[in-house]
Parts: C-alpha cells; sequence; structure tokens
C-alpha cells in the first residue's frame, strides 16, 4: 500500500501556488494573464486534493481533481471566448480599462 | 487484504440508480439536445419556436418534479447518499424551473428585436437551469462543484450575449474573472476540507467536523468555502461584479442572475450549513453574521444613489440578499436551524416572484422608453395603469409592505433571527429593521416618480406589451399577491424539515 | 367588520380607478364609506356598551399561530367614531376646499379613504401583527396624501420624512410586538390582557413598542415630521394629523399601559417623554406666525398630553384621556379647517399678513373662537371638562412617583396652550397684521355652506358636549371598562364642584391671560432663549443629519468600493478571505514539518515555484503562457510522485491543451496594451500581497495540526474492489467516473458542451438581420464595429 506521507510542505506549496495565483490576480492587468493565474490557483486546489487523498488513502481526492482538471479546459474555452469578443470591440483593453460600468 | 476489506463491506451494494428520481434532470438533458437540433433545422423565420420549445421543456421538468412531489414517500438517496432528492431539493427546484421559466418569456421578445442568437442562448439558459437543479440535490462537495460550474459557464456566457454593446462585453468579462476567481476560492477551500475531514460527502463531512475540536485547517476550509458560495449570492464584500453586470447584461438574463444563480448559491450554502458544517457554527456562524449585515446595508446605501433603475434593481437585489442570509447566521443556534431554512427558503419563493415581476415591468417599459433611467419612468400610471399597478406592487412587495409576499418573507425571517435569542440576533434584527426602513425611501422614490410625474418627454402613447410579457406578469403579479394574502401556502410548503442529514443532533 | 375594510379597499381603489372621471364628486363617493361606518358602528352600539363586543375571526397562517382577530369593545368604538365621524366631515368639507378640478384630486380622495380603511383595521385589530399591518399601511397612505402635490418639493420632501420616520418607528414597533407576543405566548390584546407577559425580554419589548407608538403620535424627540407634513392639503392635515392618524400611537400605548404600565421602565418613559412634548410643543407653538404650523406645534403638545392622561396606567387618568381624545379631535379638526378656509379665500395663513375679517366671515370667526377656547380649556366647553377631568384625575389618584411633577408640567403647558390659543384667535382676528404687508383679508370673499358647514357642526358638538357632557358617559365609561376591566369610572361633569382641580384651572386661564396681554414681551424672551438653545440639536436637525450623513457614506462607499476596477474588486476579496482565517488560527502555529522524503520533488517544486512566479509577473505574454503550461507540466510530475499517474496523464494533455489555445489566441491579440496608471497604487499592491504571504505562511504552520487519517477503510477503498464485480471494469477510475460518479460526470459532459458552443458563439463577429434595431438598454454605439482579429479568427 502506499505509505503515509506528511503532506505538509505538499500544502505549503498548494498555498504557496495560491497566493501566487492570487497575487497575479491582483497585478496584472491583461485579462488573458488574470485568467491564468486563477489556473494557478486551480491548480494549487488540486495539488491539495491529491496530497490529501494519498494521505488519507481515499481516492475520492484523486476522482475529485479529474473533475477539475476537465472543468477548468472548459473555462478556459469560455475565456477565451468572451475575451475574444470583448478585444474584437476594444483592442487592448485592460483590467483598468473595464470600469464603464461603476458607481 | 481483498477478502478482509469485502468482507467489511458485505453490505454495500453498486449504486442502483432510480431514474424516477432524476426525472426532472433528465427531462432537461433531453431537451438540451432537442434544442439544439432544431436551431440547426429551423429556418431563420421559424426560430421564434425554439422559446416556446423551452418553455416546455422546463415546464415538463417542472411537472415531474410535481409529480415526485405528491407522490414522494420521503427522501430518494442516489449515488451513495451523494445526490438526494428529498422536499427541500423538491421545492427549490420547483422554484428554479419556475424561475427560469418566467425568464424565458421574458427573453423571448428582447432576443428577437435585439437580433442576439436563438438556439444557442436557450441552450444556454436550460444547461444553467439543470446545474441548479442538480445543486439542489448534490450532497457531495464534487457533485456541488460540478453543479456550480455547470451553472455558472453558461452565465457567464449569458452576461455578455449582446455581443456588440460594449457594457454587455464588460459585464461578461467582470462576471466570468470574479466568477472563475470565486471557484478557485470555493475549490481551494473544498480541497482543504477534503484533507481536513477525509470525505467529500457532506453528511460525513459533518460528523467528522462534530467529532472533537476543530482546527486551523477546518476554519479556514470553512471560511474558504463560504466565501467561495458568498460570490455567487453577491454577499458584500463579494457582491461588487453584481451591479456591474446585471447593469450591462441583457435585462433578462439579469433577472435571471438576480433571482436563479442568487437562489443556487443559497441553496449550495445551506445544504453546505446545514448538513457539513453543524460542528462548525462557531465559525460560520460570525462570519454569515457579518456578512449579512455588510450586504444588506452597503445594498441600500449604494442603492439611495442609483438613477438607473436596473442598477438600483441590482443594489437592492444585494441587500435583499443580506436579508435572506440573515437567518442563516444563526442556523446552529439550538433549536432555531428548522426556522432559519424554513425563513431562508419561503424568502427565496418570495423573493423570486417580486424580483422577476420587477424586472418584467422595466422590460416591458423600457420596451417603449428605451431608457433605464428612474426618470423615465415618470406619468407611467397615466399611459400604463396596468404597468404602474404591477410595479407598484412588486415594489411595496420588495419594501416589505403588507400584505404582500414580500412582507411575509420579511416577518418570517426576524422571527426566526429572534427566535434565537441571543445579543448578535438582536442587534442583527436591529440592523435589518434599520435597514427596511433605508430601503423603502428608495423603492418610494420609484413609486412616487411612477404615480405622481408627468411623463418626461409628454409622450403618453399607452405601452403595447407582447403577450409572453405579459404572461410572465401574470404569473409574479399572482405569485407576488397569493403569496403575501394567503402566507399559509408558503409557509406549509417551507415548513420542511426534510432537508436529509439536517438537525439529526 | 371585515366587510367595512373591504368597503373601504372597493371605494379607495375604484376612485382611484374611477380618475379624472369623478373629478371632485370623488368626495362625494368617498363619504359612502365612512357613512356606512357610522351608520354600523351606531347599531352595534348598545351591545357593545353594555361590556358585549363583537368579534370576528379569520385564520390567516395558522402555521404561527397568526390569525386576524377583529374586536369591536367600547374603546374601539369611540376611535371608530372619531375616524369615520371626522372622515366624513373631511369628505364635505373637500368638497368645498377644493373648489376647482385638478389632476390628481381623485386620487386623493382614493387614497383617503384607504388611509381610513386601514385606521379602521388598526383599532379593530385585536391581534398584534394585524395591528402592525395595518399600521403600515396607514404610514404608506400617508405618504401618498402628504407628497400628492407632485410639484412641490417640500412635499415630496416631507413625505419623506414622514414616511422615514413613521416606517422606522413601525419597524421598531414590529420587532417589540414579536417579542411581546412571544413572551405572552398569544398576539391577542384581549389574552395579553387577562394574563400579561414579565421578564426582561419583555421589558425590552414595551420600550420597542413605546419608541414605535411615539413616532407615530409625532413624540419628542420624534416629532419633526409632524409639522413638515403640514405642507398637505389642509383637509389632510385636517384628518389625518390632528384627529386620526397621530392618535394611532396614542391608542396603541392606551390599550396597552393596562398591562404593562408597572412592567419595566414604561411609566417612566411616557411621563418623561409625554412631559417633555406636552411642554416643547406649547413652547414652538407661540412662536409660529403661520397658523397651520401653530396647530401643528399644539397637536405636538396634545398629544403628549394625552400620553400623559393615557399611558400612566391608572383608569381615572386614563378616562380623562378618552374625553381629551373626543374633544382634541372636535377642536382640532374645526381649527384646521378654518385655517383651510382662510388660506383658500386669501392665499395666505400667514398672521401677519392677516388683517381681520369682514362681516360675512362672522360665522368662522364664531368657530374659531369657539373652538380656541375649548382648546385652551375655558368653560363650558368640551375642552375644559377634559382638562378638568385631567386635572383632578392627577390630584386624587396620582400617587405614583413623579405624579406630582407630571401635574406641574401639565399646569405650566396648559397656560402655554391658553397662550397659543389666544395667539391663534388674535391672529385670525388681525392683531399681528403687519402694516408693511398687503391686505387681503377685508375684501376676501365669503366661503360657501358646504365649506364652513362641517366645521359649524363641530363647533356645536364642542358647546354641545361641554354644557351637557352627561351625554358620553355610557360611551366613556364603557371604553375605560374595556381598557381597564376592574374599574369603576365615574360620570362627566361640566362643574363638579369647588375643588383643587378648578382651581388649577383658574390659575392656568389667569395665568394665560397674563401670558396674551404682555406677549410682545414674552417673544422677546422666547427669541433670546431660542438663541441660547439652538445649538442643542432639534428632532429635525437629528434627522437632517442622519440623512446627511447617509448620502456621505453612499458617495463615498461608491467611489471608493464601486468604482468598477476589477483589479480593486479582485483586492477586496483577495484580503477578506486570507486576513479572515488568518486571525483564526495565528493561535495554533505547530512545529514546522520533516523535510520532504524524495529529492525529486525539490526539484519539481522548484520549477513550479519559479515557473508560477514567472507566469504572474513576466511582461511577455507568450512567456506566460508557456510558464504556465510549466507549472502544469510540473504538477504532472508531482502527481506520478504522489501515485496518481491517470491524473498525471489527464493533467498532461489538458495542460498541453490550454498553452496552445492560449498561444493561438495571444498570437492574434494586440502586441502592445495601452498604458494607464493602475487603479491601485504599488504601495497597496505590496501591501495586500505581503498580507497574503503572512496569511499562507501562518496557514501552512498550522495545517500541520490536521486530523490524522480516519481509521476505517474509506468509501473508496470499497469502491477500488468493487469496481471489477459491480462496475465490470478494470481501470478504478473510469469506473469511479462513469458508475460511482456517473452523474457528476453527466453534468461535466454538458459543461464542456456548453462551453463549447457558448464560446463559438461569442467568437463568431456577430450576425445582423436586415430588420435589426438596436435593442433595449443598448445605447448607441460607438463606431468600434470594425473588427480587431484577423481574418483567421474570424
Amino acid at each position: 500500500m502506499i505509505a503515509v506521507i506528511e503532506p505538509t510542505w505538499y500544502l505549503l506549496l498548494a498555498a504557496m501556488l495560491f497566493g501566487i495565483g492570487a497575487f497575479g490576480l491582483m497585478v496584472r492587468r491583461n485579462p488573458l494573464i488574470m485568467f491564468m493565474c486563477v489556473e494557478l490557483m486551480l491548480n494549487a486546489a488540486n495539488l491539495t486534493f491529491v496530497a490529501m487523498a494519498t494521505r488519507l488513502n481515499d481516492i475520492n481526492g484523486q476522482t475529485a481533481v479529474f473533475f477539475v482538471l476537465v472543468v477548468a479546459a472548459a473555462e478556459v474555452v469560455v475565456g477565451l471566448g468572451i475575451l475574444v469578443s470583448i478585444l474584437r470591440r476594444r483592442p487592448g483593453a485592460t483590467a483598468d480599462d473595464l470600469a464603464e460600468l461603476k458607481g | 487484504m481483498i477478502a478482509s476489506l469485502l468482507a467489511q463491506a458485505g453490505d454495500w451494494t453498486s449504486p442502483s440508480i432510480d431514474w424516477a428520481a432524476l426525472a426532472p434532470e433528465i427531462v432537461l438533458a433531453i431537451g438540451v439536445n432537442i434544442i439544439l437540433l432544431l436551431d440547426l433545422q429551423l429556418a431563420e423565420t421559424k426560430k421564434w419556436a425554439i422559446a416556446t420549445i423551452t418553455g416546455f421543456v422546463l415546464l415538463g421538468s417542472f411537472v415531474a418534479v410535481v409529480v415526485l412531489a405528491v407522490t414522494g414517500d420521503g427522501a430518494r438517496s442516489l449515488f451513495d447518499g451523494r445526490y438526494v432528492v428529498d422536499d427541500y431539493a423538491l421545492i427549490l427546484k420547483a422554484l428554479f424551473l419556475l424561475a427560469a421559466y418566467v425568464v424565458v418569456l421574458l427573453s423571448q421578445t428582447e432576443l428577437e428585436e435585439g437580433g442576439y442568437y436563438q438556439g444557442e442562448f436557450y441552450v444556454l439558459l436550460v444547461c444553467s437551469v439543470l446545474g441548479m437543479v442538480m445543486m439542489a440535490s448534490a450532497r457531495d462537495l464534487v457533485s456541488i462543484f460540478v453543479a456550480l460550474e455547470l451553472l455558472s459557464i453558461p452565465a457567464y456566457m449569458m452576461a455578455a450575449w449582446n455581443k456588440r454593446n460594449r457594457k454587455s462585453n464588460e459585464a461578461g468579462i467582470k462576471y466570468y474573472l470574479l466568477g472563475v476567481f470565486a471557484s478557485a476560492v470555493l475549490l481551494y477551500g473544498m480541497s482543504l476540507l477534503f484533507g481536513a475531514t477525509g470525505s467529500t460527502k457532506l453528511t460525513d463531512i459533518g460528523a467528522a467536523l462534530l467529532d472533537g475540536d476543530l482546527i486551523g485547517l477546518d476554519v479556514v476550509a470553512v471560511v474558504f468555502v463560504v466565501c467561495g458560495f458568498a460570490f455567487k449570492i453577491s454577499a458584500v464584500p463579494f457582491h461588487q461584479w453584481a451591479p456591474d453586470t446585471y447593469e450591462g447584461a441583457p435585462t433578462p438574463v439579469t433577472a435571471f442572475f438576480s433571482v436563479a444563480t442568487k437562489a443556487a448559491g443559497f441553496v449550495a450554502l445551506m445544504s453546505v450549513v446545514f448538513i457539513a458544517f453543524p460542528g462548525a457554527d462557531g465559525v460560520y456562524q460570525p462570519l454569515i453574521w457579518v456578512m449579512a449585515a455588510l450586504t444588506m446595508t452597503f445594498g441600500n446605501v449604494l442603492a439611495l444613489r442609483q438613477t438607473n433603475i436596473v442598477r438600483m434593481l441590482a443594489y437592492s437585489s444585494v441587500s435583499q440578499g443580506g436579508f435572506i442570509l440573515m437567518p442563516l447566521a444563526f442556523a446552529g443556534e439550538p433549536g432555531v436551524g428548522p426556522a432559519a431554512l424554513n425563513a431562508v427558503i419561503v424568502y427565496l419563493i418570495a423573493y423570486a416572484f417580486m424580483n422577476l415581476g420587477a424586472f418584467a415591468v422595466v422590460i416591458a417599459v423600457t420596451r417603449k422608453t428605451r431608457s433605464g433611467e428612474i426618470s423615465s419612468f415618470g406619468g407611467l400610471f397615466s399611459y400604463a395603469p396596468g404597468l404602474a399597478v404591477a410595479m407598484t406592487i412588486f415594489f411595496a412587495s420588495l419594501a416589505g409592505i403588507p400584505p404582500l409576499a414580500g412582507w411575509f418573507a420579511k416577518f418570517n425571517a426576524f422571527k426566526a433571527v429572534l427566535d434565537a435569542g441571543t445579543t448578535a440576533a438582536y442587534v442583527l434584527a436591529a440592523i435589518a429593521a434599520v435597514n427596511t426602513v433605508i430601503a423603502a425611501a428608495y423603492y418610494m422614490r420609484v413609486l412616487r416618480v411612477v404615480w405622481m410625474d408627468e411623463a418626461p418627454d409628454g409622450d403618453t402613447s399607452p405601452v403595447k406589451s407582447p403577450a409572453p410579457v405579459v404572461a410572465a406578469l401574470a404569473i409574479t403579479v399572482l405569485g407576488t399577491i397569493v403569496l403575501g394574502v394567503l402566507p399559509n401556502l408558503i409557509a406549509r410548503a417551507g415548513a420542511i424539515d426534510a432537508l436529509t442529514g439536517a438537525f439529526a443532533g | 367588520m371585515f366587510f367595512l375594510l373591504l368597503l373601504h379597499l372597493v371605494i379607495g381603489i375604484a376612485i382611484v380607478a374611477a380618475g379624472k372621471m369623478l373629478g371632485r364628486r370623488a368626495f362625494l363617493v368617498a363619504a359612502i364609506a365612512p357613512l356606512v361606518t357610522l351608520l354600523w358602528a351606531a347599531a352595534k352600539a348598545p351591545g357593545v356598551l353594555d361590556g358585549d363586543p363583537v368579534t370576528e375571526s379569520f385564520a390567516w397562517i395558522p402555521q404561527l399561530g397568526i390569525d386576524i382577530d377583529m374586536r369591536l369593545d367600547a374603546f374601539a368604538l369611540l376611535m371608530v367614531a372619531v375616524i369615520s365621524g371626522i372622515g366624513l366631515l373631511i369628505c364635505i368639507y373637500s368638497m368645498g376646499y377644493f373648489s376647482h378640478d385638478k389632476p390628481g384630486l381623485a386620487r386623493l380622495a382614493g387614497v383617503l379613504v384607504l388611509f381610513a380603511g386601514a385606521m379602521l383595521g388598526v383599532v379593530l385589530s385585536d391581534q398584534l401583527i394585524a395591528l402592525f399591518i395595518f399600521w403600515e399601511l396607514t404610514s404608506v397612505t400617508s405618504y401618498l396624501l402628504i407628497g400628492n402635490d407632485d410639484t412641490n418639493p417640500r412635499a415630496r420632501a416631507a413625505s419623506m420624512q414622514a414616511i422615514f420616520i413613521t416606517g422606522a418607528g413601525g419597524l421598531v414597533l414590529l420587532a417589540g410586538l414579536i417579542i411581546i407576543g412571544q413572551a405572552g405566548g398569544t398576539y391577542r390584546m384581549s389574552e395579553l390582557l387577562a394574563d400579561p407577559p414579565t421578564g426582561g425580554a419583555v421589558n425590552a419589548g414595551i420600550v420597542l413598542v413605546l419608541i414605535g407608538a411615539f413616532t407615530k403620535s409625532a413624540q419628542a424627540p420624534f416629532s419633526s415630521w409632524l409639522p413638515a407634513a403640514m405642507v398637505a392639503p389642509t383637509p389632510v392635515s385636517a384628518y389625518l394629523h390632528s384627529a386620526t392618524m397621530v392618535k394611532a400611537g396614542v391608542y396603541l400605548v392606551a390599550r396597552l399601559a393596562p398591562m404593562f404600565a408597572m412592567t419595566g421602565s414604561w411609566r417612566l418613559v411616557v411621563m418623561v417623554i409625554g412631559a417633555s412634548t406636552m411642554s416643547i410643543g406649547g413652547l414652538r407653538a407661540l412662536r409660529q406666525t403661520d397658523l397651520k404650523l401653530l396647530l401643528a406645534y399644539g397637536t405636538v403638545s396634545q398629544l403628549g398630553f394625552m400620553m400623559l392622561l393615557l399611558g400612566v396606567g391608572e383608569y381615572h387618568i386614563a378616562e380623562a384621556g378618552l374625553v381629551l381624545i373626543l374633544a382634541h379631535a372636535a377642536f382640532k379638526a374645526a381649527l384646521f379647517m378654518v385655517v383651510g378656509i382662510i388660506d383658500h379665500e386669501t392665499g395666505t395663513r400667514d398672521i401677519t399678513e392677516l388683517h381681520g375679517f369682514g362681516p360675512s366671515w362672522r360665522l368662522v370667526q364664531v368657530v374659531a373662537v369657539v373652538s380656541a377656547a375649548s382648546m385652551a380649556g375655558i368653560p363650558p366647553l368640551f375642552g375644559f371638562v377634559a382638562k378638568e377631568k385631567a386635572l383632578d384625575g392627577y390630584l386624587e389618584h396620582g400617587d405614583f412617583a413623579g405624579a406630582t411633577a407630571v401635574l406641574v408640567v401639565i399646569v405650566l403647558a396648559s397656560i402655554l396652550t391658553f397662550a397659543y390659543s389666544a395667539r391663534f384667535v388674535l391672529g385670525v382676528f388681525g392683531a399681528f397684521g403687519d402694516v408693511d404687508r398687503p391686505v387681503v383679508s377685508r375684501t376676501a370673499h365669503a366661503p360657501g355652506a358646504v365649506f364652513v358647514g362641517p366645521s359649524v357642526v363641530l363647533a356645536v358638538a364642542t358647546i354641545v358636549f361641554g354644557i351637557v357632557p352627561g351625554l358620553l358617559d355610557d360611551l366613556v365609561e364603557g371604553a375605560t371598562t374595556a381598557l381597564y376591566p376592574a374599574s369603576e369610572p365615574k360620570a362627566l361633569h361640566l362643574f363638579a364642584g369647588f375643588n383643587t382641580a378648578l382651581l388649577l384651572s383658574v390659575v392656568i386661564i389667569v395665568c394665560g391671560v397674563l401670558l396674551t396681554v404682555l406677549r410682545t414681551r414674552v417673544t422677546g424672551v422666547q427669541r433670546r432663549a431660542s438663541e441660547v438653545i439652538r445649538p442643542i440639536p432639534s428632532g429635525e436637525q437629528g434627522y437632517l443629519g442622519v440623512l446627511r450623513g447617509i448620502s456621505a457614506v453612499a458617495n463615498r462607499v461608491t467611489a471608493t468600493v464601486q468604482n468598477g476596477s476589477l483589479p480593486i474588486y479582485i483586492a477586496i476579496i483577495i484580503l477578506t478571505v486570507t486576513l479572515v482565517p488568518a486571525a483564526a488560527f495565528a493561535t495554533e502555529i505547530g512545529p514546522l514539518p520533516q523535510w520532504v522524503e524524495e529529492p525529486a520533488h525539490v526539484v519539481l517544486v522548484a520549477v513550479m515555484v519559479a515557473a508560477a512566479l514567472g507566469a504572474s509577473i513576466v511582461r511577455h505574454r507568450i512567456a506566460a503562457a508557456l510558464m504556465l503550461g510549466a507549472v502544469g507540466y510540473a504538477m504532472a510530475g508531482l502527481y506520478v510522485a504522489r501515485g496518481a499517474p491517470d491524473l498525471a496523464l489527464t493533467q498532461f494533455s489538458i495542460e498541453t491543451l490550454s498553452t496552445v489555445l492560449f498561444v493561438l489566441v495571444l498570437r492574434f491579440l494586440p502586441r502592445s496594451w495601452r498604458h494607464r496608471a493602475p487603479s491601485i497604487a504599488a504601495p497597496m499592491r505590496i501591501a495586500v500581497a505581503a498580507a497574503v504571504g503572512v496569511g499562507i505562511f501562518i496557514f501552512a504552520l498550522s495545517a500541520g495540526n490536521a486530523r490524522s487519517s480516519v481509521d476505517e477503510p474509506s468509501m473508496s477503498e470499497v469502491m477500488v474492489e468493487q469496481s471489477l464485480p459491480k462496475g465490470k471494469g478494470h481501470n478504478v477510475v473510469n469506473v469511479i467516473l462513469v458508475d460511482f460518479r456517473g452523474w457528476d460526470t453527466m453534468g461535466e459532459i454538458t459543461v464542456l458542451l456548453v462551453a463549447a458552443i457558448g464560446a463559438v458563439s461569442l467568437a463568431r463577429p456577430g450576425r445582423r438581420r436586415s430588420d435589426d434595431h438596436a435593442p433595449v438598454f443598448e445605447e448607441i454605439l460607438d463606431a468600434g464595429d470594425e473588427p480587431a482579429l484577423p481574418e483567421p479568427l474570424r
């Protein structure tokens, strides 16, 4: 069977990925790159699932990751769809430009 | 090893699928395919039929829900208790389907006149509803996540559906970026929750959290999960997308967001809170308390200064969310749980009718005035008395004026909170009371314009509302009045302690 | 009783719906409702006065034990008589007041009827929740009545203020009623009276109820809305702001006082608030030059008086309060009507612009004098009977703490009442007329019979009930017994013998005359006093301050929080999510964990962190996309190391797909991004980033304390074992996806489907129809229609 391994470092790694993603989301202004940062955060969640699944010896964690991966792919497709549609109308728009709706 | 495992698992059987319990979902899934095929086959001039067919798909699913509710003998548990069809799920499924039906009625003329994409739009709508219907039954983190994505991903695209409009674009991208971000937060919370409790099934998580003291990991997990859902219900400080998206998105879509998507977020939050988090009430209760107080206050204060009616309704919907959230802040107090659940469900039902109705009136009026400014509603009573009366009913109901649906919902929520009887409960009730007054101010202001002002450009030609919009208005007016005058109808429907797995202790 | 409410509802809606067709005749139709009510009440009166209340009940929300119970006892009968009696007169008076048809008149009449119905509901409800509902309906209808003049911004502000204060009070009231109802186990007042609840919660509840009642009855410090509401048409003021709505609070206090006067701080609160309201109202009335405002402040003062009489829970005193309700309704409504007549015929109601009237106005002047004298408490008028009874009540039965102080206040405030009543009369006769102002009153037309008639009826009533108060004995005694079942009310007398109360009345009248004679000097003193008092915030200023505050907060919050900028939205969310839990478990920092067990991991981790940092920082977009891919591949490597090869494979393929997609799209997007000042300043970004970092570090150190593995074999292991026999598959993951989690997979496939369909529709350039016109809410767009994308992507 799989040995029980200390998962803390994986958790820390995942937390760091999550943090980097969050940081990037905040500092980057290209909507596309912002979206990539969200991908980083999703990866952090996946890593936690897998690390915990191994430690708990529970395959459910791994199956969860399958679902997340596919959903993430769907999100990429949708995100690109919306982006293409918006950039068609406002070439070179950055996140800061997207402030027509406010108040 | 294998033998011993098999011996231990002797009473475990492979999941047999109760197809009847899944009938509403299956009707929707088949419906999606039918709509897709028809969209390919139908000539451009006949595309209007798609809306009608979408309506029938939703009604078919609704009938299935009703049949299940009438013939149902208790809860049906599927997939090893990860998918449960109980009274709680059925009521909310019915709510989602009805709300979606009204949205289809409202979308019909909007889409035809706007020249948007017909077939695809309805596919997205039905898929999103499918996600909501699944959400009502999902009792497992993974199922909840999948259902949430299934309802959100079409929603992102629906927000941006009016492609040629910059505002709609912006609405879409904002909703999308913040939405996937919130999904990531939620998912991270779920992964930690799984790590902390060793299961993705809500009942197991509940048992694990009740067992022993909470540790740091549990706290983070609970906070992240609650925050993830808070985005969907646009609770402050996760609400910023709502006004921007509501204003930018096509109006029927906004109606859909403000009612159905929000209700779906609440459903997920309730399932989690009542089934998985009874052991963590020390964590989520203060969090929800603060969010509820902030949500109703910010929503109201910001609504006060709006001049655009859709944006005002957006903030009003944020603030109403705070009221719906309020009883959940005491869900873990002894004896309050069922009352809190009841209060939230009753509020969601009442809110669905009155808010959809408000948007229906806005859609009907703006077809003529082509403006979303509140001042453009002046003189409505003189040239469209029917619409003015309907609008009065909806806004008065939103303000909580008896005897309309919104009043009973608010009363129920207050009652549940006061049942808790703690100082925190009294303080929150006081905050809510103050907010009800502030809210009355801006709802009344609109009604004043409708009844007292002159039409801004002197144009008092009557408003011609298409039949589907009239039908939507009829449904919502009827619901708002009937639920207010005879609240025992929803009080009975909401008096369920049949959220399987909750209130066990 | 339900039929009466229904009648008001139907007539009200019918009048509003008929609209312009009716014109002034709307008030004739409206008069049907109070007339029917009066006849009905007269028919029921004998039985009710014999102590046999009429009740009706309707099960409304049985689940919550909320029924609508209606109960007509003698007190309710008294209120019904006031509401419908004055209502009938007001309808007739309005025919004269609104001499010309103008838009909105029918609406006014209809809403007036609706208001009367709501008011009847308040006094007929035996059930607290139903009472609250009608209470709120009176607020709403009064909002519409005050703000009926849509062209006048002051009317709008005033109606807003009224609904703001009374609406807020209503909610406070609801909270209090619920607390009392829960504590008493019933929401029926008749049952609560038999067995009043006690306890700490009830003490809080009654304070809330009192606050609600005080807002409605314009008690200090909530009185500012009543003078402001004087912008309403005079019939509305006469009806709502003197005779009926403002008495709702007094009514409720009167109803509950027998139950709760001894509980908690009820009596103290009532005495303090009532006494201050009575004196402040009187003082301010004395300063007014607008006749209507003078009456409004006078009403505030009298309402305080009623609180002092009906709220202290002593039946001898309460009996006087009941007489005062009747007397006040008669004289104050008549005075308002007189002001309305003057305003209507001369165009002014400012006493500096009135210079007396011609002989044809004699009747109006008589009404004014009689009613004002009744208000001042001069015999032999109805007001004198009430005041005498009140003084006698406090003298003979005021044996509770503070009663003497209240008596002193009543005497002093009654002197003020005399003074402002005299001011009113002198004003009408032109004593304050300013020679520089135009003289219009002397030549003013005499009002018609319909216009004057109702006020004459009231003046006659004032005289008749003053001389023969015994006519009302049955009603007043019955009402007293209805409130205090154990009471033995005394009969009413105009002259009860030479007693202390009479002496006090003489003192009041003498001092009042003195005050009136010395009025110029008094005015000077008052002006100087008001200079001193001005810095002390009044209720009005408090109200305005609250509004300004809310408005300022709204602007401030909107500008900072809702500025439309995505980065700021994200920063707020991130901070919340990180800091909330970090605070929670900073106490749980555990020891640093053991180092990783496999060196290969170190490499992977290093690659991952570096690539992740790179992806979020690097300028070049394609490089960012590739780095994101690198993170994904390193992740796949970790999955292999953690024993999940299928997962690694899936991750690998999906990562490849996304990277290709990103790069493809990036290739077609413009290379240079517009540069603008970022919406978050650099220090702010760094601060948020630092907060996130600290949060994560604390989290990681505490995460080591996670629960250890579950002991029993988890369901997943069972799944592993059962996959071949039950799921007929060798690959566990496949079996789980299609069997054990088949439903989730179904959902996921739908996600993919919908993503594909939607994204294609969105990414395609928009198709236009020939009959295309602008959709709702779409503004005329700028000419940004040229595609920014090169051919291949279109």
